[in-house]
């Protein structure tokens, strides 16, 4: 099960998530993309730093919530991903999804 | 309740494989607690090599026993009793321990188990589409219909089953059966795909890593072959 802690500040939003983001997440994360579509104007970066495993539902979360930021205005990068989850969005020709295209060091 | 169960082909030294298990501070006949949760990681640390979720009548595929046989790991669960929980870790982690495979081989049986398994729980036996996860709002209908079919014994009640055995040569095979309706396999294997679609990439995901895969019965029994230079 995912977990994720978020931290306002003056630059905007940042979700760290943590854990095991899969099919079984759907409810849990329905807060945080109803935050992401508040805007306009907001910088909102989603840390996937901690996360240990992510499946192809997670990749689709990503994409919506994406499309939510953009549709209202914000901006949202996606980043830091490591080992298993960097090699998902390579996999899945996603890697430009990610801020920086890279991994977390 | 939760435990082992002889059925078809399964003999008493395969099921004494099985530890005995009782899922304490059960909340309801498909809803299983933390505690039966644990239960079920500890069901497949050696000895044990899996378990069977208890209904009447239940019993386990011919591949199941076959790979049970052959020194395999087996989980058969009802749908509301899997939904919520790591299975595809705990099977991953148990494979690679029973199976001695190396850390990225057992990341990307995590991935093509955890696909199959959502494929299974969710479009197969709740019947919950994946056509329906395109935006904010239909993915949180998307989520209530889980929700809310995972409230309906018809549903709920459903079973999953996971097999896993060691093939030549360091491989796995796995099998995924569902007690869904079944879906137009021929039809998802062709439709094109882009990088931006939020949803229907579980299957592709799976045949890009794995060396095979064959869908049958209507698309309800999945079986994959996952070598070692799979995970290079």
């Amino acid at each position: 099960m995912v977990d994720y802690s978020v931290e306002h500040s003056e630059d905007g939003t940042v979700y760290r998530l943590s854990g095991r983001l899969g099919h079984s997440d759907n409810v849990r994360f329905t807060s945080v993309l109803t935050d992401i579509a508040d805007g306009p104007g907001r910088r909102i970066v989603v840390d996937l730093a901690n996360l240990e495993f992510m499946d192809s539902f997670g990749i689709g979360l990503m994409l919506i919530a994406a499309d939510e930021a953009r549709r209202v205005g914000n901006h949202l990068n996606v980043c830091r991903p490591t080992g298993a989850v960097h090699r998902l969005f390579t996999w899945t020709g996603l890697r430009e999804l990610l801020a920086d295209g890279a991994a977390a060091e | 309740m939760i435990r082992p169960l002889p059925g078809r082909g399964v003999t008493q030294a395969m099921v004494a494989a099985f530890p005995v298990l009782t899922a304490k501070g059960e909340t309801g006949w498909y809803r299983i607690s933390r505690s039966a949760a644990d239960e079920i990681e500890a069901a497949l640390t050696p000895p044990g090599r899996g378990l069977i979720e208890w209904t009447p009548g239940a019993r386990l595929s011919a591949l199941a026993a076959a790979g049970l046989a052959d020194g395999g790991l087996v989980v058969s669960l009802l749908t509301g009793s899997a939904f919520h929980q790591p299975l595809s870790h705990w099977l991953a982690v148990a494979a690679g321990r029973a199976f001695s495979l190396n850390a990225d081989f057992v990341t990307i049986l995590d991935l093509v188990l955890g696909e199959a398994l959502a494929n299974a729980l969710v479009h197969g036996n709740l019947g919950v589409g994946s056509d329906s996860r395109r935006d904010r709002d239909s993915f949180i209908n998307y989520g209530h219909a889980i929700e809310t079919r995972l409230g309906l014994p018809a549903f709920a009640r459903r079973r999953v089953e996971i097999s896993l055995r060691a093939e030549a040569e360091g491989g796995v095979n796995l099998a995924v059966l569902d007690e869904g309706g079944g879906f137009d396999f021929r039809r998802v294997l062709t439709c094109p795909h882009t990088p931006s679609d939020k949803s229907g990439r579980g299957l592709t995901i799976i045949r890009q890593l794995a060396s095979r895969v064959v869908l049958a019965e209507s698309g309800r029994r999945l079986e994959v072959t996952l070598n070692p230079e799979d995970a290079g």
